[in-house]
């Protein structure tokens, strides 16, 4: 037990005091509130949302569903990542109830092929939605990792996929509004590129463990 | 002479310990059972509680069910004795519940005022969680050098972690989610290094399992989990994660080829993984 000892002796040693612990629900809400402002602000500088959208929101209560769905989705998964980056702090339910709220939200546009929700239509058509999406996420994963950094995700690249995961599909649902709507645009220009940006947030995340061994917990 | 005798429960397979003598202290076959016992004599002679002295033993070895129990007296001429002393399941689980309790606001607070820089708080929490953690790793992977490896690798993640642990939240949960990360992490690391193998009495008595072993023995040496693996999981793991064969060697000895050596370490790894995952009992 000596090597314990010795080891115990110099970890205690000149301890640091460290700051609280932040409040890890009250961090998540204020990254994916800012990030989502962030979204819709860029999103509208770069060319104008689809021109009867807002309205669609109020008329087509199926569309208004399927939007709010999104942002339950995406609101819960950026809980979950962040409580992910906090050893205990995500249960296995909270996790698998994130996970089936987005699929069931993504499930929506694959019901779109047999029943779409809005009458398919180009208006309001933006000819690089997907570059868009992609540009527009990139700023919000590196927040994320930013924000995760300060704590101690013990499966860091999971951690920065879910983070990568809101990060991608905040830009893929704002252009549901912004962009066309037909379910096959949709899904190959919104969330498909929303989709990659998860293994670019991982490439991220695994390049940042390699440089930092410290923090690459596995 | 005298002798103890350490006998482990089979089903357990845990280091649960049955003495079933009244002996003095100094002649047990095992390095485990030499670890936990001379734990057990030297709390009792320091503090000369003998009542819960089983509780004691029971809290090291990480496991809830005790099927025996006994209790230890230091005699006038100062040599230790031990007796058998049958206790209700139902006291100890009432004993275990509220030593669960009281460690957990006890580490809660040492924790918090370790956040603050306290240092003798936070060397007393470090030196308690060590014989925690190790009580809990040998109980499910056994007594090896890798489970050591493992105590240093899961307190330097705690001194990581420290400041993420919120005082608000449960100190158990948040020390196991890092134990059992650490313990898989640890083993998926271990490469071929230096061999270990003379504490364990060489790799034929390992590979002959069971059959040139005293059953006991074999017992003593493993925890639960890796019992749990399928004997191609479990040897696999053992010569290459534990003994620390290369894949090469492994796959000379088990006479199989190496990508197949590979993918069983692999698999048994993913295995321990979900086991591990699914073991709530430290949690509770």
């Amino acid at each position: 037990m000596n090597k314990h000892e010795s080891l115990i002796s110099n970890l205690s040693s000149k301890l640091e005091p460290v700051s609280a612990p932040p409040n890890i629900n009250r961090l998540a809400l204020v990254w994916f509130a800012s990030s989502a402002i962030y979204v819709v602000a860029v999103t509208q500088l770069f060319g104008p949302i689809r021109p009867n959208a807002i309205t669609q929101l109020g008329t087509e209560p199926r569309f208004a569903l399927e939007t709010m769905m999104g942002v339950a989705a995406i609101l819960w998964f950026s809980l979950l990542a962040f409580r992910s980056a906090i050893p205990a702090a995500l249960s296995r339910q909270f996790a698998v109830a994130g996970m089936v709220l987005m699929a069931l939200w993504l499930a929506q546009y694959v019901i779109g092929f047999v029943s779409p929700t809005l009458e398919p239509s180009s208006l309001g058509a933006r000819h690089h939605c997907y570059i868009e999406t992609m540009v527009y996420s990139l700023p919000v994963i590196l927040t994320g990792l930013f924000f995760v950094r300060r704590l101690y995700p013990l499966r860091p690249v999971r951690t920065a996929m879910s983070i990568s995961l809101v990060a991608g599909m905040l830009p893929a649902l704002y252009m549901q509004l912004a962009c066309m709507y037909e379910p096959a645009h949709i899904l190959a220009f919104h969330i498909l590129p929303g989709l990659f940006m998860v293994g670019v947030g991982a490439g991220i995340a695994a390049w940042w463990c390699q440089r930092h061994p410290e923090f690459g917990n596995g | 002479m005298s002798t103890i005798t350490v006998k482990h429960s089979c089903l357990a397979l845990s280091c649960n310990l049955f003495l079933l003598a009244d002996v003095p202290v100094g002649y047990v076959k095992h390095s485990a059972g030499i670890h936990v016992l001379q734990k057990i004599v030297n709390m009792a002679a320091m503090e000369d509680r003998l009542e819960w002295s089983w509780l004691k033993a029971k809290t090291m070895t990480g496991r809830t069910t005790l099927l025996g129990s006994f209790s230890i007296a230091v005699n006038s001429r100062g040599s230790t004795t031990i007796r058998d002393e049958p206790v209700s399941t139902k006291t100890v689980e009432k004993h275990i519940t509220l030593k669960h309790e009281s460690d957990e606001k006890r580490w809660s607070k040492l924790m918090a005022n370790a956040q603050t820089g306290n240092e003798s708080d936070y060397r007393q929490l470090l030196t308690e969680l060590t014989d925690v953690i190790y009580s809990f790793l040998c109980s499910r992977f056994g007594n090896y050098h890798f489970t050591e490896d493992c105590v240093q690798e899961t307190l330097i993640a705690i001194h990581q972690a420290r400041h993420t642990y919120d005082q608000h939240r449960p100190f158990r949960p948040w020390l196991f989610a890092i134990v059992r990360h650490k313990a898989i992490d640890t083993l998926r690391k271990q490469t071929s290094r230096q061999k270990v193998t003379r504490q364990y009495k060489g790799e034929q008595e390992i590979l002959s399992q069971g059959s040139q072993q005293n059953e006991a023995d074999n017992e003593i040496i493993r925890g639960h989990l890796l019992e749990s693996l399928s004997e191609q999981h479990r040897e696999v793991l053992v010569l290459t994660k534990i003994i620390g064969f290369s894949v090469v060697e492994a796959a000379e000895k088990l006479g199989i080829s190496e990508s197949l050596v590979k993918v069983r370490v692999h698999r048994a790894i993913r295995k321990l993984k979900k086991m591990m995952e699914a073991d709530h009992y430290e949690q509770a």
